[in-house]
């Protein structure tokens, strides 16, 4: 049990035989992982197969019907739900936004979890917005309603107001849906440099598989509710891996810059596959350990 | 690039610390606020001066400087009848608009509003029932029985409807709202004209009734409940984007939405106690503040509707005091006639997303 | 919902012949039952012909059939004029006292009455005042309510609909508060109580209720083609405004005529003419279902009005807002999804 680990070895976040339900659906079957620290790890899978529903159990924004959530080695729903807030931040996919509320107030909202009856603002508070306002590079427009920036943008602020909440571990679910490309490599260089630079553990559902495989650290494959396949590298993805997770057929090509994988569905089902002198195609199916 | 903190005009923000309390007030807000209270003290100045009896010819300062002695009928009128009436407007809109805003943050409905909602008819039911029917009880049980009343009516609305967000919330609410003045006008009816004519009033809403033995008791309930409120001020601001953001933020969000609706409807409870049914100001007060103050602050927001609610009040039971002479016209009706062209302003100003 | 064949008169026939009888048996228990109760043999001896000793026969010839003549028309009326509201904006809510036009009725007769250049408000004038208000009131509603992207939802209709009630009736009270003279002549009316019913209004208004009818009845012809959508039925050469102008009308006159006699009733409108379509979906067939069916209720509520709180009697309208109010809630939680 991870709990059991000694200190050093605790995962920030972990989850053991986790089961879950979306309205009496059973969505999440016997999930067992553990998130690794300062890594940007990533939920892949198709829809429906409990990507978003696994992250919400993780962030206690959802109970599991069995089984248990591990922060810091502690059960996350026997801690005060401020204590968490202190430790994990949450960007949930459809954040609502009240008119009219520019970009410096969203950001400050970020700091409720360290705030209390007599420390309702102090500097601590104030450089912590700043500082996450630097970041994301949206100091430039504080005094801006949000609602009257591009996708991207707005975006940037969601991860400032998340940045402000000073958590070491922050999840976010799906970011970078609706956004343009432009906007979308935007928030994903963001979210990478926060791994590298600021020394945070992200993990993040994303809906593309490409761009899970041009940032990741760490792939996390669902199916069915289950984990597939868990891969620590991305460049030993299989063409196989990926057909069996998505169920269709793809082909597997390098980004000749990276090194990583790119896949693409298959043009014709039946026909002969490419020529197999890459070398890609041929590696193992299933899991790399 | 480093931005150096504490910049007052960039963010319009001022720290300040008195003692162990730490916090920032906004500057530009904080003004307003001050004006609008100096502004509700003036009109209370000026609307003791003015009724059906001409008590002060020469004027409120000459009389408290000492150079005009009132004769005591004079004297009578202005402390028994008009300054109490005048002071309980104030408590009472402050009351109204208090719980309005409590309930449209709670609700994220900027068109809730206790009496909107049915939860002032039932506290009138409860209440009504009590002094027809019930033995003779301390003040103070009106309004914590009618508070009950309404918390029953607010938990109907809230199970039916199922979501609190939207406009079919506010209609069961309406609903709700006629089925039980259906049954108060029933119960009006069975009794006799003598008895039933000073309950109708009350119901529709007067302050013509008002003396000094209720004002503590509203002033009391003002103040514990505003400071509820302004407790879950900042958890409020933080739950305006959401719940799931909210909950990630660490916000206990059973807990400071069971306080807002305690509050708004003991609020609203405690006006009805005092001066019957009237609508409208839960509704429009908060929306008139955010249109000079903005969203920003739900401090903010619940003093100033405090305020303005206050003011509304005032202004509406001085005009019909004093506009008709020598009829008056209960403080209900102007409202009535105020209150819906602004609701109809702001269902125009929603008129794409509803 | 059971389709009806309209073009088999049997088939047509049965429910109305069903619900006439039925309306029947109610008028039969309105006139037997009250304080005094009269046997069914005073009631046949009263067909025979009136008998001037006979303290049943008067109590019958002078009281009780004017005001069941009354609610019958009335509940007629305010059904019909639910159910054009309710097919000409395709919303379940559409009812002359949610959308504003029984408060525009009487703040007009209201007005009209305290008007010092003493505009007549006998006869036939009354409804058609009544008739103007409601209308006027209710033309607002609905430029209120289209206004916006989002065109004239059901919800933007329903609450523009009770803002403008309440406006109105807060003008008419004010009105009345300042003028007493106004307050006396309409008090009683005003109420929504059919023991003030105005008999003298009844008869005048007959002669009005031939229009609104075949209004009624052409209009109904077309709402099954609008149900579908105003596009579609512009495609089935339907003329829209045309068939919502007209039906504006009837339903405005419906409801002055029903203001006029009996002062503002709620809810009869919403209740029947949603009860009828859970079984009818064609409208031609709706309207005389809905008349027999709104008249039969109102009956109903106003002997129930007359009986539930002995020895004294509450206006018709609370006892109709009491049962109509939880159908209200009912009917938005489900079409409010």
């Amino acid at each position: 049990m991870i709990k059991d680990a000694p200190s050093r070895d605790v995962a920030p976040l972990a989850a053991e035989k986790l089961h879950a339900a979306f309205r009496e659906t059973p969505v999440l079957h016997d999930i067992s992982l553990s998130i690794p620290q300062n890594r940007l790890t990533v939920l892949v899978g198709p829809n429906g197969s409990g990507k978003s529903t696994l992250l919400s159990t993780l962030s206690r924004l959802m109970s599991p019907a069995k089984g248990t959530v591990y922060l810091a080695g502690k059960d996350i729903h026997t801690l005060p739900t401020r204590d968490v807030a202190r430790k994990l931040g949450i960007l949930p996919q459809s954040p609502v936004l009240p008119e009219s509320l520019n970009v410096y107030d969203l950001v400050s909202r970020g700091r409720y979890p360290h705030q209390g009856l007599f420390r309702q603002w102090s500097n601590t508070d104030e450089k912590a917005v700043h500082h996450a306002m630097e970041i994301t590079d949206t100091a430039s427009f504080a005094q801006t309603p949000v609602n009257a920036l591009s996708g991207g943008q707005r975006q940037r602020c969601f991860i400032a107001m998340a940045l402000a909440q000073e958590t070491d571990i922050i999840l976010l679910d799906e970011p970078t849906t609706y956004l343009d490309l432009r906007y979308q490599v935007d928030v994903m260089k963001l979210i990478a440099e926060l791994c590298r630079s600021h020394g945070r553990t992200i993990v993040t559902v994303l809906h593309d598989l490409n761009f899970a495989m041009q940032y990741a650290d760490h792939l996390i494959f669902l199916k069915d509710g289950k984990i597939h396949c868990t891969i620590d590298d991305p460049k030993s993805c299989s063409a196989n891996l990926i057909s069996d997770v998505f169920s269709t057929d793809v082909i597997r090509l390098v980004d000749p810059d990276s090194g990583i994988p790119v896949f693409i569905p298959r043009h014709n089902a039946g026909k002969s596959p490419l020529p197999s002198a890459s070398p890609s195609n041929a590696a193992p199916a299933g899991c790399a350990p | 690039m480093t931005m150096p903190f504490k910049q007052p005009r960039a963010t319009g923000y001022h720290q300040i610390r008195i003692g162990r309390l730490e916090m920032r007030l906004h500057i530009v807000r904080t003004v307003i606020l001050v004006l609008a209270t100096s502004g509700l003290i003036a009109g209370i100045f000026w609307a003791i001066t003015l009724g059906s009896q001409d008590i002060l010819p020469t004027g409120l300062i000459a009389v408290m400087s000492g150079d005009v002695t009132l004769s005591p009928t004079a004297l009578a009128i202005l402390t028994e009848l008009r300054l109490p009436r005048v002071v309980l407007a104030v408590l009472c809109g402050a009351m109204l608009g208090l719980s309005g805003a409590s309930m449209q943050s709670l609700t994220r409905n900027g068109l809730a509003d206790p009496g909107l909602l049915g939860v002032r008819e039932g506290s009138i039911l409860v209440i009504l029932c009590l002094t027809l029917f019930g033995p003779s009880l301390p003040a103070i049980s009106y309004p914590v029985l009618g508070t009950i009343g309404g918390l029953m009516v607010a938990a109907m609305t809230v199970a039916i409807a199922r979501s609190t967000s939207n406009l079919r919330f506010v209609l069961i609410g309406i609903g709700l709202s006629w089925f039980l003045s259906a049954l108060v006008a029933m119960i009006l009816v069975s009794l006799d004209a003598s008895d039933a004519q000073p309950l109708l009033l009350w119901v529709t809403g007067s302050l013509a009734s008002a003396t000094w033995d209720i004002v503590p008791v509203a002033a009391g309930l003002l103040l514990v409940n505003f400071v509820l409120l302004l407790g879950c001020a900042r958890a409020s601001d933080v739950m305006s984007l959401g719940a799931q953001t909210a909950t990630g933020l660490g916000v206990r969000l059973g807990r400071t939405s069971a306080i807002q609706l305690l509050s708004a409807t003991m609020l609203s409870a405690t006006c009805v106690s005092t001066i019957g049914g009237i609508g409208f100001i839960g509704l429009i007060a908060p929306h008139l503040t955010k249109l000079v103050i903005g969203n920003h602050s739900q401090a903010s927001v619940l003093a100033a509707s405090a305020l303005v609610g206050g003011l509304l009040l005032l202004a509406s039971d001085t005009i019909g005091r004093v506009a008709f002479l020598p009829l008056q016209l209960p403080a209900g009706i102007v409202l009535a006639v105020i209150g819906v062209p602004v609701l109809l302003i702001l269902l125009w100003k929603r008129r794409d997303e509803l | 919902m059971r389709t009806e064949r309209l073009s088999g008169v049997h088939v047509a026939s049965r429910p109305i012949l069903g619900l006439a009888a039925l309306l029947v048996l109610i008028s039969t228990l309105y006139l037997m039952v009250g304080p005094r109760l009269i046997g069914l043999d005073s009631l046949l001896g009263l067909a025979n012909g009136f008998d001037a000793g006979s303290f049943d026969h008067r109590v019958l010839q002078t009281i009780r059939m004017p005001r069941l003549v009354a609610a019958l028309i009335t509940g007629a009326c305010l059904g019909l004029s639910g159910l054009l509201l309710q097919g000409l904006l395709r919303n379940p809510l559409g009812e002359p006292h949610i959308l504003g036009l029984n408060a525009g009725a009487t703040l007009a007769v209201v007005v009209a009455t305290a008007a010092p250049m003493g505009l007549a408000t006998d006869g036939i004038a009354r409804p058609l005042i009544a008739a103007t208000g409601g209308g006027l009131l209710f033309l607002a509603t609905i430029v209120f309510a289209s206004a916006g992207k989002s065109g004239m939802t059901l919800l933007k209709v329903t609450f523009c609909g009770i803002a403008f009630s309440a406006l109105a009736s807060a003008v008419t009270s004010a009105i009345l508060i300042l003028d007493d003279d106004t307050l006396d002549q309409v008090r009683l009316w005003m109420v929504g109580d059919l023991a003030g019913a105005r008999m003298d209004t009844l008869w005048a208004s007959s002669w009005l209720l031939v229009p609104a009818v075949i209004a009624a009845l052409y209009v109904s012809s077309c709402l099954n083609a609008l149900a579908l959508g105003d596009d579609v039925a512009t495609g089935l050469g339907i003329s829209v405004r045309r068939v919502r102008l007209i039906g504006i009308i009837a339903a405005a006159l419906f409801c002055g005529i029903a203001v006029a006699i009996a002062g503002p009733i709620g809810f009869v409108g919403l209740i029947v003419p949603n009860l009828v379509r859970r079984f009818v979906s064609d409208y031609r067939l709706s309207v005389p279902l809905v008349a027999l069916g709104g008249a039969g209720l109102l009956a109903l509520a106003d002997l129930a009005a007359r009986l539930v709180m002995l020895p004294h009697e509450i206006p018709t309208g609370l006892a109709t807002a009491f049962v109509g109010a939880p159908v209200f809630i009912i009917l938005v939680a489900r079409a409010l999804r």
